[in-house]
Parts: structure tokens; C-alpha cells; sequence
């Protein structure tokens, strides 16, 4: 059995993204000088990690559940059409498919739908989920369809490591003017004589850089692979 | 959609893995990714794999280190007594060295997908694939006489140092041919694929390896388990060579054989030998290895099917740019 302790260690985790990410939505709402649009799809990105968080803290962890299965089943299934239809708005071209990210998010949603569809089959007629903490290898939930679960591994792991690969080469910046920008562009991408924009406080900067959101998509991530494996 | 944007180009890359940008390296950067940090980020998957695959439930259990126990079984003493000790070791304290275990692992994918730790990942690599062979998988068996390449032998964490050391980001070669040439030289790459798979081909035909039942028993054994559809294909694959094991066995040896000597054919002759590599190695992890057992739970790693592929793909012939009509150099 998977000890608790890493259980719940994991849990903290995710639920450590899942504030960071609320934070950062928090701030682009009561900041003046950060646009936000309804329907930016950044935003919407937050709000799945954040919900994912929440989600995979109860899995990890029994006493974090927040929600019933079903409702997470209808969040995640809604968040999956959702990046899915947005992928399929932004098929340009396959570069912009990955220069978005959006296949990223549909397969964190998705990794999500399937865990909670599948877990609910495996458990219906025993009461609802446990959780993998739930006291001792009797409670282990088993995932149906493995194969499912494996692909998902795959692309997760896949995923996570590209991500820190193009996090760890400084390849991630603002797309957009204001913000954070500074913290991921070069100091000699400024030209000489040019006043020095203005300096972001270093909490602020951390939130909002969207290194943050990345490294927090590769430790969501990685907490899913984890669940799925040791759910196989 | 997202407000992430990707900068910087293949320079960048070179500098942060340093690889260098003069002469060796400028060929593979100008296709866009660097063929060798990308088979890099393949090995950091796999290490990701093996890490989280190590926290798995029942790696936590005493079945686990009577697993690690029953590899000393054959071996000589000298092999054999780190590994009882080892596993008598884990038996005591499965907790606290299996959570260790499964995080150096996690360490060591994460270490090789970020870039300034690349070297040190690869480093401790070796060292740890080295220490996993001996007291993990009793030297993959290869001793005792039960090593098959259809049960993964020379022993799949072997094939993760050997990995290492051919991605290692230095450029020895001037010209490299394929990726592997760049760390160690075109003369040392080649020598050590033909060992491995020379190795592999003896193995094929070892007396236990061609003996009655032995190639659909061991396919059989691999079932248990495993998902309707993988349970399927690998009992038609174990009726197709029922009776004719020995024949299979000549012939997996025969194709090893090829593979081992393809390296030193021209390039189209070597690309051939190296997709049949990868078909061969495909074919195997399939049939032979259940996809290493992950769908059935409780597997420690993919097995050495993806490795096999990883390592193939590192000898892949170059298209060498900036030379008259994009000559193609034989690896």
C-alpha cells in the first residue's frame, strides 16, 4: 500500500497549486492594470487548475473531498469540451495547436473525466468512492480500462517533461504587452538610453509570470500520472 | 489562448545543453530540435515513468523484496550476496528505501528534462542504472543462462546508462554521422551496438531460450493480468510459434544479427537495419513484454522495448547540411 503520508503529501501539493493558481486569478481581477476578458482563454486555463487541484487533493486525501463524483464528472467534461472546442477553433495550424497549449489542457481535463468515470464504474454498488487513502488495500480503488489510463500516463509524463525542458531554456514569456513580462525577457533585450519599465514586486511577479503557470501544469501533471499509475 | 509564448531557437538550446554550436552540432539544429536533446527528453520520460511506476502499491509490500531476493538466485556468490543483502535490506525498511527508490528515479527524469542539471542527471544515471542491474536485476540474468531479448535481457536498466553515455551533451566527433557518435566517436558508438546486439542474437539462442516451449512459455507467462485486447494478441502471437520455438529462436537471432552489423552498412542500407530495429524491438515489447507489464500494475518500468527504440533512433544517419547536394553519410 502506498503509504498515507505520500498521500497526503501529494495532496498538499496540489492543493498548494491550486491556491497559487487562484491567487493569480484573484489578481487579474482586482488589479486595474492587468486586462482581463470574459472567455480569455488564460483565465479559463487558471480556473481548470484550480479546480483540478481541489479534485485531485479529495482523491489523494478522502478528507479534502470537496465535491461528489458526478459533479466533478460534469466540471471536468465540460472543461474538456471546452478546451477541446478551443483547440479545434485554433487549428491554424498544428504549430499553434502547441504554441497554445490547448491539447495540453484538453488531456489534463480529459486524464480528470476519465479518472472519475472510472473510478465511479469500479466502485458503483460499494457505496461511492473512497479515495486511495481510504483504509487499507481493501479500499484501493482499481481503474477500469487501463489501457486508457496508460495512454494518459504517457502523455502526461510526455507532456511534463517538454514542459520543463522549454521552462528550464527560458523559451516562456509574455505574448502579451504589461504584466510580468520582465521577468522572463532578457535584460539585454532592452536597448540602451531606454527607461527601465517599471518594477513588479517580486510576490506579484512570481504569481503572475507564466512560468508559474507552467511549472504548476507540470506538477498537476505529474500528481495525475501518479494517480492514474498507482490506480492501474 | 494562453498568454504563454515560446522564444529563443536552437542556439539557445545548444548553449543551455551545451552542445556548442561549431561544427558537430550545427547540422542537427538547423532542422529546428536537436535530435539529441530530444532522445534526451525520450530517456527523461522514461526515467519519469520508472519513478512514479516505483510508488506504485505494491512496491510497498514484502513481495516486492522477496522479487529482488529471487534475482540472486544462480548468480555466483559474489554476485549473489550484495543482492540478498540488499533485498533483506528493503525487506526491513520497504518503506522508508522504496519511497527513496522511486524518488531518485523521479529525480533523475526530472534532472535530465531541465537543462542546466543535464549532465549530473545523466551522471547519476549511470551510476544508479549500474547499482539497479546488479542489485535490482541480478545482472538481467545473463549468468544464470536465463537472459532472453524477449524477457529483456542484457537487462533493461543497463540500456538506461548506455543511454546516458551516448547522449552525454559533449561533441567529440567533428562529423558526427548519428547523434550517438557525438559523445563517444562514430568507432566507439558502433563497436558498443554491435556488442548489445550480438549479445542480444547469442542470447535468442541460448539452449533455454530454443528449447521446446520456451519462447510461447514465456509469452504465455506475460498475460496474466493484462488487458482483453494485449491478452488477445499475445496468445495468438504464443499459438503462432507453439512447436516451432526453435525455429523462432533462429530466426529472432538471424535479425539480431543483421541489426548488430547494420550500423556499419551504408546509409540507406543502415537506415533498413535500424527500422528493422525498431519493428524488431516494437514487436517484442509487444508480444513478448505485455508493454512491460504496466497495464497489469505492479511492473517497475516499460521493460527494454522503448530503450531498444530510443537506442536505435540514436543511430539514425544524418542528413548533413552544407554539403554539396545534402549528402547523406552512412552512420
Amino acid at each position: 500500500m502506498t503509504p498515507a503520508w505520500l498521500l497526503d503529501l501529494l495532496a498538499v501539493s496540489m492543493l498548494t497549486v491550486a491556491a497559487l493558481t487562484a491567487t493569480r486569478i484573484l489578481a487579474r481581477l482586482l488589479l486595474p492594470e492587468l486586462p482581463w476578458r470574459p472567455g480569455q482563454g488564460a483565465n479559463s486555463v487558471d480556473l481548470a487548475n484550480v479546480l483540478m487541484g481541489i479534485s485531485m487533493a479529495g482523491m489523494f486525501t478522502p478528507s479534502l473531498t470537496t465535491l461528489p463524483a458526478v459533479a466533478w464528472e460534469v466540471v471536468f467534461g465540460l472543461l474538456t469540451a471546452w478546451f477541446a472546442w478551443r483547440a479545434w477553433a485554433d487549428t491554424r495550424s498544428v504549430r499553434a495547436l502547441t504554441a497554445d497549449r490547448c491539447t495540453l489542457h484538453v488531456v489534463h481535463s480529459a486524464a480528470m473525466l476519465y479518472a472519475f468515470l472510472a473510478l465511479s464504474a469500479a466502485s458503483s454498488g460499494g457505496g461511492g468512492m473512497a479515495g486511495m487513502g481510504g483504509g487499507g488495500p481493501a479500499a484501493m480503488p482499481t481503474l477500469g480500462h487501463p489501457t486508457i489510463a496508460g495512454a494518459f500516463v504517457v502523455l502526461l509524463v510526455g507532456y511534463c517533461v517538454w514542459d520543463l525542458n522549454q521552462l528550464s531554456g527560458g523559451r516562456f514569456r509574455l505574448a502579451a504587452a504589461g504584466g510580468p513580462a520582465a521577468a522572463a525577457v532578457p535584460a539585454q533585450a532592452e536597448a540602451p538610453g531606454t527607461e527601465s519599465p517599471r518594477r513588479e514586486p517580486a510576490v506579484r511577479t512570481f504569481v503572475l509570470a507564466p512560468q508559474t503557470r507552467v511549472g504548476s501544469d507540470v506538477i498537476l501533471g505529474i500528481g495525475m500520472a501518479f494517480m492514474l499509475v498507482i490506480m492501474i | 489562448m494562453s498568454e504563454v509564448a515560446v522564444r529563443g531557437g536552437p542556439a539557445a538550446w545548444r548553449s543551455m545543453v551545451g552542445t556548442g554550436s561549431e561544427g558537430a552540432g550545427q547540422s542537427w539544429a538547423e532542422a529546428g530540435l536537436d535530435p539529441r536533446r530530444a532522445l534526451q527528453l525520450g530517456l527523461a520520460a522514461i526515467w519519469l515513468l520508472d519513478g512514479v511506476l516505483q510508488y506504485q502499491p505494491a512496491m510497498y509490500t514484502r513481495a516486492f523484496g522477496q522479487m529482488l531476493a529471487g534475482t540472486a538466485a544462480g548468480n555466483p556468490s559474489v554476485v549473489a550476496r550484495p543482492i540478498s543483502w540488499e533485498a533483506s535490506l528493503f525487506d526491513h525498511h520497504v518503506v522508508a528505501l522504496n519511497t527513496i527508490f522511486a524518488t531518485i528515479q523521479l529525480l533523475l527524469g526530472l534532472g535530465i528534462a531541465i537543462r542546466p542539471t543535464v549532465r549530473l542527471a545523466l551522471a547519476a544515471s549511470v551510476a544508479w542504472s549500474l547499482a539497479v542491474w546488479w542489485l535490482g536485476e541480478g545482472l538481467g540474468g545473463v549468468l544464470i543462462g536465463g537472459a532472453s531479448p524477449l524477457n529483456g535481457a542484457p537487462g533493461a536498466v543497463i540500456l538506461y546508462a548506455l543511454l546516458a553515455v551516448l547522449l552525454w551533451p559533449a561533441d567529440r566527433a567533428t562529423r558526427p554521422r548519428f547523434p550517438a557518435a557525438r559523445a563517444v566517436g562514430a568507432h566507439v558508438a558502433r563497436a558498443l551496438w554491435l556488442v548489445l546486439w550480438l549479445s542480444l542474437a547469442y542470447f535468442a539462442v541460448t539452449p533455454a531460450n530454443r528449447a521446446p516451449g520456451a519462447v510461447s512459455g514465456m509469452i504465455s507467462a506475460m498475460t496474466d493480468g493484462e488487458p482483453h485486447w494485449l491478452t488477445g494478441l499475445m496468445k495468438g502471437g504464443a499459438s503462432l510459434v507453439t512447436g516451432a520455438d526453435l525455429a523462432t529462436s533462429i530466426v529472432l537471432a538471424v535479425a539480431l544479427a543483421v541489426i548488430a552489423v547494420g550500423v556499419y552498412l551504408p546509409a540507406p542500407a543502415a537506415r533498413a537495419t535500424l527500422l528493422l530495429a525498431i519493428v524488431v524491438s516494437l514487436l517484442i515489447w509487444v508480444f513478448a513484454q505485455a508493454l512491460g507489464g504496466i497495464l497489469a500494475g505492479g511492473a517497475t518500468d516499460p521493460n527494454s522495448g522503448p530503450l531498444l527504440v530510443l537506442l536505435a533512433l540514436a543511430y539514425w544517419p544524418a542528413r548533413m547540411a552544407g554539403q554539396a547536394g545534402k549528402k547523406e553519410i552512412a552512420p
